[in-house]
């Protein structure tokens, strides 16, 4: 590691904890619904919004209610988004002629499912399947909306621990409409100006045809794409313009605009505990929060940074000079930017997963073992080290409950938080949200890893001319089907790949780590790609579009019925006895009941992938 | 057409499945 690596990444978190206390008390604010600067501009469109939908404003809902909003809400958005990207070749701004030849059934299913659910794991290369009209209108609409949704549903659990004996938990139309009229329109408007002042393009324009140095002919992608990188960072949703995301030059052109991307991740994350301080009656609480999302943060970017920078040894051995000089960086730099080098690539790769944004400027796929279990590992323990916009609260918060419990069986007593008591519901809530998330990705990894459809395998490819005999084994075998590649619409070859351990792009404990990493990424609702895994077949594109709809609704859901009945319960006044939980105890009890979760969860996933290839790579293997 | 029909199927299936998820929820609570 550098001096000025680590220094980088030190004034990174030295600015986010800088910007803690006066977002999160802006967002406080506005989410109690006090005045605020913007409300003189703001508050006359939030009273029109209401007006046209029939909201009633001080309509206080019971949890059960709020949950039912939000369902509502998911969707009418998802099947929007679905028959608008089915119809892209009928609708405006489509220069490029997009249709349904790419924007297949499923693969429809698969996005609107993942930018429904905040997850933006794109199964496509944007730049050749979706048009400038379902870029804006299908795509980032949810970049809003979800992000938004996150919010509400964070604030609402907090009202569940500020609240007493009250029955209801918020209003979902409410909250939903100020996170983003208050918080996420005007970052995004000042953001997006900034991106364009920065060289990101923003236009209609159909795509420059340029003749290279060699002749050959290059289409130059463009588009809206600043308007879309804002919200995308903002929001945590991580769906980009390019399929290089943020490692394009038109969507992350300078050190700066990586900065600002990077901190624009976790901003909002990390102000939401001052928030919860705030609103809980004690900032200390949301301090002790943001102490401990900060160990594993810093840990786990320490990590990343370490193993990068010392680089894989068989490189080493080969005689490559490995060393950072000066003259070069040293370490491993395969698929990562030169722009960033390894530390604003391992910062990046941490800060996009400890959020739930998916975002990348580097491959993680590239990363050693141990730097690409980082990723792996915060997504694995629910996103809960800032988190993504809201939901990353929601995961601490649930994990403070569960600390709390064990807590209070160590010292045989009724587990206490925020004054209130922690009985068996929240913690079977709790717990119920936590197995949900491991069952989504471990038994669809599992299923990944060892199904078999047609022909075996083995796979088989076939080009244009070759349409015929696909056709055949089509018509013998119906199931291949399932694990296609449509090829063909992108100007290359259909492969029928038969077993789905054959998407694949690396054998052994890579390979897996790769199917892992894509179901993790999935129900974390996390959307960035260990890369490696061809998976826009029907099989990949459904089941992911399901793990992402489990891993967001049925984890949601458990959390706000703890908001409700917590809501409803009375303050226990504070004795001698009352176990802490503004303090470093608590601080160091919470961290460890997050990694013993992860660890016993996942433990044995991890071992069959990263762990195992660290140790091969140690022993000369490669894959 | 046909295969778009399943897919929506599908999403109607899963958020019917939610709602039923968040009655089941708040019936424990009742339970308790």
């Amino acid at each position: 590691m550098t001096p000025n690596g680590i220094f980088q990444i030190l004034l990174y978190f030295l600015v986010i904890l800088l910007l803690t206390r006066p977002l999160g008390t802006y967002m406080a604010r506005v989410f109690g619904g006090e005045r605020t600067f913007l409300t003189p501009v703001l508050q006359p469109v939030e009273r029109l919004f209401y007006r046209l939908f029939g909201v009633k404003e001080d309509e206080d809902m019971k949890w059960t209610t709020y949950a039912f909003a939000m369902l509502m809400f998911s969707v009418v958005g998802l099947i929007l988004t679905y028959i608008l990207l089915r119809l892209q070749q009928f609708l405006p701004l489509n220069p490029q002629h997009y249709d349904t030849k790419q924007m297949t059934p499923d693969l429809a299913f698969n996005t609107s499912a993942s930018f429904t659910t905040n997850t933006n794991w794109q199964n496509y290369s944007p730049e050749v399947t979706i048009s400038y009209f379902s870029n804006m209108v299908a795509l980032a609409i949810h970049n809003w909306m979800s992000a938004a949704c996150g919010m509400a549903i964070a604030i609402a659990l907090v009202r569940g621990f500020a609240r007493r004996t009250a029955n209801g938990i918020g209003n979902f139309w409410v909250d939903v409409t100020r996170g983003t009229l208050y918080i996420l329109l005007p970052l995004c408007l000042v953001f997006a100006l900034v991106l364009v002042q920065q060289g990101v393009p923003q236009n209609f324009a159909p795509y420059t045809k340029a003749t290279t140095l060699e002749g050959a002919t290059q289409n130059i992608a463009q588009g809206p794409v600043a308007s879309q990188e804002a919200i995308k960072m903002l929001g945590t949703n991580g769906g980009g313009i390019f399929n290089a995301n943020s490692a394009h030059p038109y969507e992350n052109p300078t050190p700066l605009t990586n900065l600002l991307q990077m901190l624009s991740l976790l901003s909002i994350g990390a102000a939401l505990t001052y928030t919860f301080g705030k609103m809980v009656g004690n900032t200390k609480q949301g301090w002790a929060l943001f102490t401990a999302m900060s160990v594993m943060f810093l840990i786990g970017v320490g990590v990343c940074y370490w193993q990068e920078q010392k680089g894989n040894p068989n490189v080493a051995r080969l005689g490559v000079m490995a060393a950072d000089t000066g003259a070069q960086t040293g370490g491993n730099m395969e698929g990562k930017e030169a722009r960033f080098g390894i530390a604003n690539s391992a910062l990046f790769a941490t800060v996009t997963t400890d959020a739930s944004c998916g975002a990348v400027n580097s491959m993680h796929d590239s990363y050693t073992p141990l730097g690409g279990m980082v990723p792996l590992a915060n997504i694995l323990t629910g996103e809960v080290i800032f988190g993504g916009v809201g939901a990353g609260l929601c995961g601490m918060l649930m994990y403070a409950v569960l600390a709390v419990f064990i807590a209070g069986l160590m010292v045989g007593r009724t587990p206490e938080y925020l004054g209130k008591k922690i009985e068996q519901y929240e913690v079977k809530m709790a717990m119920l949200a936590v197995l949900v998330l491991a069952a989504d990705i471990l038994c669809f990894t599992a299923l990944g890893a060892n199904l078999n459809f047609p022909p075996g395998t083995t796979s088989q490819s076939f080009t244009a001319d070759q349409k015929a005999r696909e056709e055949t084994l089509l018509k013998a075998s119906p199931a291949a089907a399932w694990n296609r590649w449509p090829g063909i619409a992108y100007g290359g070859s259909d492969i029928i790949y038969g077993a789905t351990y054959n998407n694949v792009n690396n054998s052994a404990a890579h390979g897996f780590s790769e199917i892992l990493y894509q179901y993790t990424s999935q129900t974390g609702n996390n959307g960035s790609a260990f890369a490696g895994l061809t998976s826009n077949t029907p099989y990949y594109n459904l089941t992911g579009g399901i793990a992402m709809l489990i891993g967001r609704f049925l984890m949601i859901i458990p959390l706000l019925a703890i908001a409700g009945s917590l809501a409803k319960k009375k303050l226990v006044p504070e004795t001698a006895g009352t176990f802490r939980t503004d303090s470093g105890t608590f601080v160091v009890l919470l961290v460890g009941t997050v990694v013993i979760v992860g660890a016993l969860t996942f433990f044995p996933a991890l071992s069959l992938g990263p762990i195992v290839e660290h140790f091969q790579m140690l022993a000369g293997k490669t894959f | 057409m046909v295969i778009d029909l399943i897919y929506l199927v599908v999403v109607l299936i899963f958020f019917a499945v939610s709602a039923a998820y968040v009655r089941g929820c708040d019936k424990l609570g009742g339970d308790l």
